[in-house]
């Protein structure tokens, strides 16, 4: 190979995956506990409150 | 636009978990494409030069139009037309548009998964003989040359029986649901489709003569870089790689929970694709090399260097020659099939969600509906005699004009019509530990869109003018713009039904509360 397909290709490897390394870096520094609940209404579930439901007959997006 | 706080929609599945959801986004983005379409592309545009406009459009559109999906999926949180229902009711049309296009698209695409499962069993005693061109076109397709192109529906049965098989798999996973289908099928496939692939460019690099291809794939032609085309071709294949604005990544983004942190995850999904892509440029270039050097010519006097005849007929011509061949084989026709089932999925997944919510459809029966009536229309087109010519037209128009006449028109609507940038802004920052800065607004709204609207205008002109290779003019027209054309009819139509569910009874996720970075900043303080 020559010189400057070789630098060439060093340099695609190292943009490409070095972005996937630091992007993934980056997100296992900051974890994001999925949920459909914010920490703000973790703090209310010591609260009692009513559970919603819907409606008999509403349809369902999904079963 | 309103910011209260509302339940989720009742019963809407979500992913179980940050890697399934990363894992199923990548394995839709990962395709046929990032193995035999970017290795051509990068070399006919520039070799190593095409590092810079590729990187570019990369980051100004890929990553700029996953996140534009990602927020639009999350914030209103339902399919494709729902979506861009609650935008505004009369954006419904082209939620059915993106609908329409991936149905178009699973029709062709199952078939070629199935030419790739069909091609894993000739490999192990390379059933395709001396002369594997004559052998994929006219023994195992049968097909008719596209000068002789016309309609027929005579069903091939080498085609026909792995194209049920996949077809019955993929009913399966929808019917299964997302966690338990989809997400559960991308964590084992991922990492199979990774392992294999990784063996397979082993393989080829130590192959003599891979040093001599993978030399032509890197070195660069500075002289490209001034040519608008190649720019072009870069934006084209980042847009068509990453599957961007035709319902995927939104419909996607619609099962994540409330708490995400979707622009570090957009990153990841990106530069994963781009990844595999430059995995399978090497793979490809490397194997190219091989050939090359046994023929005693350059790799650039090589001809079939891209799309299906790269993998159907010069792959297949290679691993004749080499040793370990059917291995060899095995492992490249293996990662075709698993890189094309994730994608083929994700398609479904566009029109499975549609389908539910606009009929109050159960899962499952969706999902059985769905298959029967793509499978039965993907077998009597393009499992037919004439599959093959018809393929090759649909894909060209339903790509180059329905996928980013899509992506064109979402834009404005979006963009300039409900003037609703700053607000998906506003939800992604709110939503991810990184925020977005003016770049994105100036990218997604600006810079891009002219890209995308050159790539529209240019093809369609070429099209109109020249029409399609050599295929007569009748055939390209009934089959490119017809399908096109009854995409947008049955766009309206479907607009038209009315919604067996409460898809107006919904506003967007608020953005109350604390943002993801200050949740973060919390937990941090708190050591947790």
């Amino acid at each position: 190979m020559t010189t400057i397909a070789i630098v060439m290709m060093v340099l695609f490897l190292l943009i490409v995956w070095g972005g996937l390394v630091v992007s993934i870096w980056y997100l296992r520094g900051h974890p994001t506990p999925y949920s459909d609940i914010d920490d703000d209404e973790d703090e209310n579930l010591a609260t009692p409150h009513t559970p919603v439901t819907p409606p008999p007959g509403t349809p369902r997006y999904d079963s | 636009m309103s910011t209260s706080t509302s339940p989720a929609p009742v019963g809407r599945e979500q992913w179980r978990s940050q890697s399934g959801f990363i894992l199923a986004a990548v394995g839709s983005a990962i395709g046929l494409g990032n193995i035999w379409r970017f290795p051509g592309v990068a070399y006919t545009n520039g070799g190593g030069a095409f590092l810079i406009p590729y990187v570019v459009a990369l980051l100004t559109a890929g990553v700029v139009y996953l996140l534009f999906d990602w927020a639009m999926g999350h914030r209103y949180h339902g399919s494709a037309p729902a979506v861009f229902r609650r935008i505004n009711k009369w954006f419904e049309p082209v939620g059915w548009l993106q609908v329409g296009i991936s149905f178009a698209i699973v029709t062709y695409y199952a078939v070629i998964v199935a030419w790739a499962v069909s091609f894993i069993v000739f490999s192990v005693d390379t059933a395709w003989g001396e002369d594997p061109a004559t052998f994929f076109v006219g023994e195992y397709l049968q097909a008719v040359p596209s000068s002789e192109a016309h309609v027929t529906s005579d069903v091939v049965g080498n085609v026909f029986w792995p194209l049920l098989g996949i077809w019955v798999f993929v009913a399966i996973v929808m019917a299964l649901g997302v966690s338990s289908g989809l997400e559960r099928m991308s964590k084992v496939f991922l990492p199979l489709l990774a392992v294999l692939f990784l063996a397979l460019v082993i393989r080829a690099l130590t192959l003599p003569g891979a040093a001599e291809g993978l030399n032509s794939f890197f070195t660069p032609d500075w002289g490209a870089l001034a040519d608008p085309q190649v720019w072009i071709s870069a934006y084209a294949q980042i847009f068509f790689s990453l599957s961007v604005m035709f319902g995927i990544m939104l419909t996607y983004a619609s099962y994540l929970p409330k708490r995400a942190n979707l622009t570090p995850t957009g990153f990841v999904v990106a530069f994963s694709n781009s990844s595999f892509e430059l995995l399978a440029g090497i793979g490809v270039f490397a194997t190219l090399g091989f050939m090359a050097v046994g023929q005693g010519v350059g790799v650039s006097e090589l001809e079939g260097i891209t799309g299906p005849v790269l993998s159907f007929i010069t792959f297949p011509q290679i691993i004749s020659q080499m040793p370990g061949g059917p291995l060899f084989g095995v492992l490249f026709f293996a990662s075709l099939t698993l890189a094309g089932i994730t994608s083929l999925v994700s398609l479904l997944q566009v029109i499975s969600a549609a389908v539910q919510e606009k009929f109050g459809l159960d899962r499952k029966l969706a999902s059985v509906v769905i298959a029967i009536l793509a499978g039965a229309i993907s077998t009597f087109l393009f499992a037919s005699t004439n599959g093959l010519n018809m393929l090759d037209v649909v894909d060209n128009y339903v790509n180059n004009i329905g996928v980013v006449s899509s992506a064109v028109l979402t834009v404005v609507l979006v963009v300039y019509v409900s003037k609703l940038l700053p607000v998906l802004e506003a939800h992604l920052n709110h939503h991810s530990t990184a925020k977005l800065g003016a770049w994105w607004r100036v990218f997604a709204a600006y810079v891009t869109p002219i890209v995308l609207f050159a790539m529209l205008v240019l093809t369609a002109v070429d099209l109109v003018t020249n029409g399609y290779l050599d295929y007569p003019a009748w055939y390209a027209n009934l089959f490119g713009w017809g399908t096109l054309g009854v995409i947008l009819v049955l766009a309206f139509v479907m607009t038209a039904l009315p919604w067996r569910t409460p898809v107006d009874l919904f506003s967007p996720r608020a953005l109350g509360g604390r943002s993801a970075s200050e949740r973060a900043a919390t937990r941090k303080e708190d050591g947790r």
